[in-house]
């Protein structure tokens, strides 16, 4: 079985520093992989230590390598970056197009990619890729399990879980629901200095043009949080139970 | 200058607070108090390649730099200063002073184990009646045949009672004094060697520190690190690692003073306000802030200096100095702050202080660094070159000419 894991370099969303002036991240905010990323790396790794033999191809776009080397080390056997200038600006449509041909020229049985990148977070490149794939995708993933054949999933949904079984391939989308993710062991991080890493530009997947996006960004801020508080005014006390009550109905508190 | 981590360093670090959070912190205020040691702690950190570190994989070590090499030291004494203790005389007094100094041979017989975890190792330089002045050191080495025989005491060994393998200098001829040292190898089992260990200290109360003595104990010659009449440089060059692993282990525990600090100032009040907002307590805060800060500055340079071979003698004495003052500055000040709930057990600060304390003795006192560094300064001292120059961290041996 090859497992393919996606990881995304995003800012560190612990030192998260904005430059109001110019409504961009501060030069030298530092970085990490996406959360949600090192939850699938982990469901991988946890399954080919359930004993299911599996190859593990960890992934990115963007020219950050922390995040794969993190990978490597957590268990990882290699890592490709497409690290091309022209293709990591895009929208999710137009990441999802370059993720998608690196995807079908790599070939996987399983996809696990984050839930949502802590930066952007549109949460579409799984559903996008599954489109463009024609693969099954499944999102909110908070357990995996594997029998050989097929994966018992379960998933979370709004008023609680969902239990799904798929057979590969398929792709699925991390939630934090999964068991943590591993500190890499030192032995882990030096088995990784001797592993491949291979790096790859638009051509080498077949993009040569960058796909076009459709969806262009405005400027980071900070929203500025108003607090405005609702006096009830009635000086007879049932009156204002009452009315307090109304504002907590209305307000669907209570 | 690059001020930030690397992805390994990061992840060296990340495990190795992992590992004391998850393995000695829960543990660690119970068994300071009752004074017990758990030596199977030491065997768990030989499984997970803490006992490695700096030393190069072909040692059988893990071959990272000497910024995680500090970053694990830290990480240690952030928890306890035990643990730190254990990679100051394993690695830093012993470890890496046989990668400096020893033969293929002997690094094959004793570096090999002892970087994969599965023998430990102290230093034994310190007598009843000599400790600064080390040149004095009265245990003798008599030449018999391919022999050197062995007698005398040591005092105050770090993991005495555990270690398999012991650095041990001795003199030749007294008369000599640092001139006639000479560096041994001496392993638990060997007929004559008895150790013990020391009740009552103030800190450290989680370790073992203890006795070595030396009865007609044969040591064959192939024991012998360097040559005779080397003993002095080569212990001089194993505290030129010891103390720099001081130094990042203390800075670890200014780092937990202040955490400690900041938690407490948040929570208590007193004059209807927390007391973070006295004046007289944010001084305190912002000493911690600056010692934590200047001290690990200075480990790191001591750290890039010998990432590249290079000789780090005064850099390293200036980092153990500077920063075991300010981390026993920085724990007395913790229990100033926590008021008479510092003065308890019901708080670690006053278990920071006490262990703070001994680091202003050992691997060279407060007074002793002192001197150096004014001597650096008038030009009184400088640092000849070594017949065995302390070797580059793995990564830059191959352009380091000095490797071998
Ligand atoms: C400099 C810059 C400019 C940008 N400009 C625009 C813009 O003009 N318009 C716009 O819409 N967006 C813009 N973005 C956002 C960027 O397009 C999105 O980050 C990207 O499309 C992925 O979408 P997402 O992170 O929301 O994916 P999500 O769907 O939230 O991510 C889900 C998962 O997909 C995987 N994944 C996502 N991206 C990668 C990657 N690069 N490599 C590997 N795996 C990945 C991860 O596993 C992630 O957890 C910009 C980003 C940058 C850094
Ligand atoms: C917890 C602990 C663990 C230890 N572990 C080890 C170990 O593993 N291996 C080992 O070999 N040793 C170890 N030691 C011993 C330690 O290295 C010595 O205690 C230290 O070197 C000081 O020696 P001393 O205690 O004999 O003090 P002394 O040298 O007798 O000093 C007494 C006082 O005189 C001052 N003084 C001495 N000489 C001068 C001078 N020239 N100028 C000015 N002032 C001076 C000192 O600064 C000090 O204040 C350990 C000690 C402790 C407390």
């Amino acid at each position: 079985m090859k497992i393919v894991v996606l990881v995304k370099e995003v800012p560190d969303p612990n030192a998260l520093r904005l430059d109001p002036r110019t409504g961009q991240l501060q030069p030298g905010t530092p970085t990490v992989a996406n959360e949600y990323d090192l939850y699938g790396m982990e469901a991988a790794v946890a399954l080919r230590e359930a004993g299911h033999e599996a190859e593990i191809v960890v992934a990115t776009l963007g020219s950050g390598r922390d995040p794969v080397n993190r990978c490597l080390a957590m268990g990882a056997d290699r890592a490709v970056a497409i690290d091309d200038s022209s293709l990591t600006d895009g929208d999710s449509l137009a990441t999802s197009k370059v993720l998608a041909a690196f995807l079908k020229d790599e070939g996987f049985d399983l996809l696990f990619l984050g839930q949502e990148s802590s930066d952007s977070a549109t949460g579409d490149i799984g559903p996008r890729l599954a489109a463009m794939l024609d693969l099954p995708v499944v999102s909110n993933l908070i357990g995996c399990d594997f029998d050989g054949s097929k994966l018992t999933l379960k998933r979370e949904i709004e008023d609680g879980h969902q239990t799904l079984e798929v057979t590969p391939p398929a792709i699925l989308c991390a939630l934090s629901g999964l068991p943590d993710p591993r500190s890499p062991s030192l032995k882990g991080i030096m088995a990784s200095r001797k592993k491949q890493t291979d790096v790859k530009t638009g051509s080498d997947i077949g993009v040569d043009a960058a796909p076009e996006s459709i969806v262009s960004w405005g400027d980071l801020f900070i929203e500025e949080q108003e607090s405005q508080g609702t006096i009830v005014e009635s000086e007879d006390v049932d009156e204002a139970v009452d009315q307090f009550v109304a504002f907590l109905e209305e307000k669907r508190l209570i | 200058m690059d001020f930030r981590l690397n992805e390994e360093q990061r992840q060296v670090r990340d495990m190795v607070r992992e590992f004391a959070q998850r393995e000695v912190a829960p543990h660690i205020q119970e068994w300071d108090q009752k004074n017990e040691y758990h030596p199977e702690v030491l065997h768990k950190m030989g499984e997970e390649g803490i006992l490695g570190i700096p030393i190069p994989e072909r040692y059988g070590g893990g071959g990272f730099d000497y910024v995680s090499f500090a970053l694990a030291c830290e990480e240690l004494e952030a928890v306890d200063t035990f643990l730190r203790v254990v990679l100051s005389v394993h690695v830093g007094l012993n470890s890496l002073t046989l990668h400096q100094w020893a033969t293929e041979e002997q690094k094959e017989k004793w570096l090999k184990p002892q970087a994969e975890g599965t023998k430990l190792s102290t230093f034994g330089l310190t007598e009843p009646g000599a400790g600064s002045d080390a040149g004095n050191i009265q245990t003798r080495a008599v030449r018999d045949g391919d022999h050197y025989i062995l007698n005398g005491e040591k005092a105050w060994i770090s993991l005495a009672n555990t270690a398999d393998h012991m650095l041990i200098f001795a003199t030749l001829d007294p008369e000599q004094k640092h001139r006639g040292l000479a560096a041994f190898v001496v392993e638990r089992g060997m007929e004559g060697l008895t150790t013990g260990s020391f009740h009552g200290k103030l800190g450290v109360r989680a370790g073992d520190t203890g006795w070595i003595a030396f009865n007609n104990v044969r040591v064959p010659k192939e024991n012998m690190i360097g040559e005779e009449g080397e003993g002095f440089k080569i212990a001089m060059s194993a505290i030129d690692q010891g103390r720099f692993t001081v130094a990042a282990g203390a800075v670890g525990l200014i780092r937990a003073s202040l955490d400690a600090s900041k938690q407490y100032c948040h929570e208590r009040e007193a004059f209807g306000q927390e007391i973070g907002q006295f004046q007289l307590v944010k001084q305190m805060l912002a000493k911690m802030v600056a010692g934590l800060e200047s001290s690990r500055l200075l480990v790191m340079q001591a750290a890039e200096l010998k990432n590249t071979g290079e000789r780090n003698t005064r850099e390293t004495s200036l980092a153990k100095w500077i920063a075991c003052d300010h981390a026993f500055n920085a724990a007395n000040d913790a229990i100033q702050i926590h008021g008479a709930y510092g003065y308890s057990s019901e708080y670690p600060v006053e278990r920071y202080m006490r262990n703070s304390r001994g680091a202003v003795i050992y691997e060279g006192t407060r007074e002793i660094h002192q001197l150096l560094q004014g001597d650096y300064a008038l030009g009184y001292r400088a640092d000849r070159p070594l017949r065995c120059p302390q070797p580059p961290a793995q990564a830059w041996e191959k352009e380091t000419a000095s490797a071998d």
